[in-house]
């Protein structure tokens, strides 16, 4: 039950199915007040009725019985009773005045019907304005409680007295008993339509007053309406075909023979046709209409059926449609539909597959614990993959086995959950895989070799050069040193460029492992270690504070190192070299800039900048191998940000990087 | 028996690479007493007293320190390193790997085998000179070594 501070609008009853049709439902209960509201007026008519003499009021029908006083009162007690029944959730005072009216209505039913049957002297229903009572008795007009309506108002208590209670489960017999009321109020109106004189001249046991009727009918309308989610009139608001076609329907089954009824009377009274007649166009339009009913209702039933049958086959379709094998099967494990493609995957044929459990697909070895994830599945039923991070493999018809990759999703039916499983033969993928595997340790091998083998001769020319520079340096003249010079610095050179491709090709192949990183702390870590290898210049360096990020800690130090290395190279012939970092933040990004106030680039080239051996800037003056940014793009773009950079010749540079904020 | 003593074992295949060890070793009089061998094998046949050093002196020599180059022909210097620390004659010989790669697993390997230091050769001179004078600094004079068996030759 919701709470009521929270929720007034919809009691926790009226949710019921998750079909339901709640404004239909709220309608009801709207209307069960309503009809209680009707009950009331009709009783304070009743009363001041009595109280006033106006005979209008008791009696509204000449000739007719008048209604007795404690039945007008027991109406306004119902009334009161069945709104505080309507909000007992509000208060539990309300149900105590509810349970005790209703008690009240109990006793004064069974009091009356003892006293009819037990043929008493004394008898409830003249307690109160006795005077005027005995009077109308006197006047050959007597009111009194019959039997009838005695026992309705028994039966309405009870109803009430139960749907007082908790337990929901109860309050179809207070529906039925609502059922027995109804049909008793329209029994008696009924009989006033057809001037069936035991409803309408005193009879002590069937007899009703025209307003008493009608109240009870409002009466049993009220107590159906009370709670539309439960018992019987649980059907007819599910909002399923079924209840909507009941709306239509019941008004017309009670509406329709009454009308047939009185048509066949009124032709009877006005001596149209004799009773045979009468009776047998009654007869007639009664099979007529039966039949007619029949038939849209066999009309309805077809068209869900063949609905049903369209559904089926786009099912069907949707299966055979699907690229990979759709196996699906029941909770016990045993294959109930697949289509084509499993044939082809497996190796079975259709027939042979229906029927089979699943787990004669699983390697024999695996299938001990494909039983105990199917039990595990059917309790906890999603969808998702299975065996998320496990190499799974099926077996074929032939014995063979392949990896597979399978996904999972439940579907309920009417007989039950059913699991439909997707299975895709991922042979293919795991060669092209291996083949990647081997590639990169192939790819490692080489650039192994390369390192080691490619550095030894240059540590030879350039070694050997040192030499002749140390030892034979008074032969040499200023040229020859020039020459030899050159030689050891292109050797040089050689060895930068083959580390950075070395570097260069290590980072496409290898994983990254995410840390949280102390982005000032780094700076720091970086500046301290190049200022170490290289001769120390004054630099000015403003650091903001920067963030905290998620990245592979060696290759964004490495990123840092080249970007603060870059700055540094091209900002150290200013008179006062400047560096300043900082960072702001996007939507989905931290954006990190360094900025220097070096020589700059021309702009033009911007695209060239972050490009494998592209050097904007003369080797004489700035040496590099301009490998350093490419290196920069490719760890950034590994890490899913971008690099860009932007600049003024002869006013500096700003290079930016953007890193994916978690 | 002679007595002199073995201060380096270069293990160098590179001519070049030894030529330059040994003339910077020179330079700064840390080349005294050291021998060269041109692979792994012969290496093991060195300290271990085998092959074309059968019998001329008492086995094991231990050096002072043990320069190994990884890329060797025959018997590479990580299965030299291996031998070396697990023999317990000879594990407690300093062994310094001298070689050109900065490749991360050979970096492990050998210090998870007991190499007691990893250079890699610079390939610009004077970060080579720096290296050796360094090396030959630290384990021919400052470092104190482990009382050895036989250093003598």
């Amino acid at each position: 039950m919701e709470s009521t501070s929270t929720n007034l609008l919809i009691p926790g009853d009226l949710k019921n199915d998750v079909n339901a049709d709640l404004s239909l439902r709220l309608r009801l209960r709207k209307w069960a007040f309503f009809f209680s509201c009707v009950v009331l007026l009709i009783s304070l008519l009743a009363i001041a009725g009595w109280q006033l003499n106006l005979e209008s009021l008791r009696r509204p029908v000449q000739g007719t019985v008048a209604i007795n006083p404690l039945t007008a009162i027991l109406f306004l007690l119902f009334s009161i009773a069945f709104t505080a029944m309507l909000n007992k959730e509000k208060s539990r005072n309300y149900t105590a005045v509810s349970v005790s009216i209703a008690s009240l209505i109990i006793v004064s039913g069974v009091l009356r019907l003892v006293s009819i049957f037990g043929n008493w002297n004394w008898s409830v229903d003249q307690s109160f304005y006795s005077a005027e009572l005995s009077d109308a008795e006197q006047a050959g007009f007597p009111a009194m409680m019959t039997a009838s309506i005695a026992l309705c108002f028994l039966l309405t208590g009870l109803s009430l007295l139960i749907f007082n209670l908790k337990n929901e489960r109860l309050y179809k017999v207070s529906q039925l008993l609502a059922v027995f009321i109804l049909f008793t109020g329209l029994f008696a109106l009924t009989g006033y339509l057809y001037r069936v004189p035991e409803i309408y001249r005193l009879n002590p046991f069937l007899s009703m007053a025209i307003h008493s009727s009608v109240s009870f009918i409002f009466i049993a309308l009220a107590l159906l309406c009370a709670h539309p989610a439960t018992g019987l009139m649980k059907e007819f608001t599910n909002g399923y075909s079924g209840s909507v076609l009941a709306q239509k329907l019941v008004p017309a089954a009670i509406g329709l023979p009454i009308i047939l009824g009185f048509l066949r009377l009124f032709g009877h009274w006005r001596q149209w046709f004799s009773t045979e007649f009468g009776v047998i166009i009654l007869v007639m339009s009664i099979i007529l209409i039966i039949l007619g009913l029949t038939w849209y209702i066999t009309v309805l039933l077809n068209k869900r059926d063949k609905t049903k049958q369209l559904i089926e086959k786009k099912f069907e379709l949707l299966l055979q449609s699907a690229p990979d094998a759709m196996i699906i099967s029941n909770t016990k494990g045993i294959i109930e539909l697949i289509n084509n493609q499993t044939e082809k995957l497996f190796g079975y044929t259709k027939e042979e597959m229906i029927g089979m459990p699943v787990e004669s697909l699983v390697p024999k070895d695996s299938r001990k614990k494909h039983v105990h994830h199917r039990h595990a599945y059917h309790a906890d039923p999603k969808i998702r993959s299975m065996g998320a991070g496990l190499e799974l493999f099926a077996v074929r018809k032939d014995g063979t086995q392949f990896p597979v990759e399978i996904s999972l999703s439940p579907i309920i039916t009417e007989q039950g959950q059913i699991v439909s499983s997707s299975i895709r033969d991922i042979t293919d993928r795991k060669d092209l895989q291996d083949q990647l595997r081997k590639s990169n340790e192939e790819m490692s091998a080489f650039t192994y070799s390369v390192s080691h083998d490619l550095r030894a001769p240059l540590r030879s020319v350039i070694g050997f050069t040192s030499i002749l520079e140390e030892d034979y340096g008074n032969k040499l003249d200023e040229e020859a040193k020039r020459i030899t010079a050159t030689i050891k610095n292109s050797a040089v050179r050689m060895g930068h460029l083959i580390d950075d491709l070395l570097a260069f090709s290590r980072m496409g192949r290898q994983q990254l492992v995410k840390t949280e990183i102390d982005t000032n702390k780094m700076l720091e870590d970086c500046i301290n270690e190049i200022v170490q290898q290289q001769k120390p210049i004054a630099i000015s360096w403003k650091i903001d504070d920067l963030p905290q990020v998620l990245a592979d800690h060696t290759t964004l130090k490495q990123v840092w190192i080249n970007l603060l290395s870059n700055a540094i190279k091209y900002s150290s012939p200013r008179p006062s070299p400047e560096v300043v970092i900082g960072s702001y933040s996007e939507e989905n990004n931290y954006v990190f800039f360094i900025r220097d106030n070096g020589v700059g680039f021309d702009s033009a080239y911007t695209h060239k900048l972050f490009k494998v051996f592209q050097r904007l800037h003369d080797a004489d003056e700035f040496e590099g191998t301009g490998v350093g940014l490419a290196l920069v793009d490719k760890i950034i773009s590994r890490h899913g940000g971008r690099v860009w950079a932007e600049s003024k010749l002869n006013e500096g540079a700003c290079f930016y990087f953007s890193l994916p904020r978690n | 028996m002679n007595v002199t003593p073995v201060n380096v074992l270069l293990v160098e295949d590179n001519k070049s690479d030894a030529e330059l060890t040994i003339r910077e070793l020179k330079k700064h009089n840390l080349s005294n007493h050291l021998v060269h061998v041109k692979d792994g094998e012969e290496a093991l046949h060195f300290i271990f007293g085998k092959g074309k050093y059968e019998g001329i002196r008492d086995a094991p020599f231990t050096p002072k320190v043990v320069l190994l180059d990884i890329q060797l022909p025959k018997v590479n210097g990580i299965e030299v390193l291996q031998q070396l620390k697990q023999d317990p004659r000879t594990k407690n010989i300093p062994v310094v790997i001298l070689t050109s790669s900065r490749e991360d697993p050979d970096i492990q390997k050998c210090y998870d085998l007991g190499a007691n230091s990893y250079i890699v050769k610079p390939v610009n001179f004077e970060g080579f000179s720096q290296a050796i004078k360094n090396l030959g600094f630290y384990w021919l004079l400052l470092n104190e070594s482990p009382k050895l068996g036989n250093s003598h030759l």
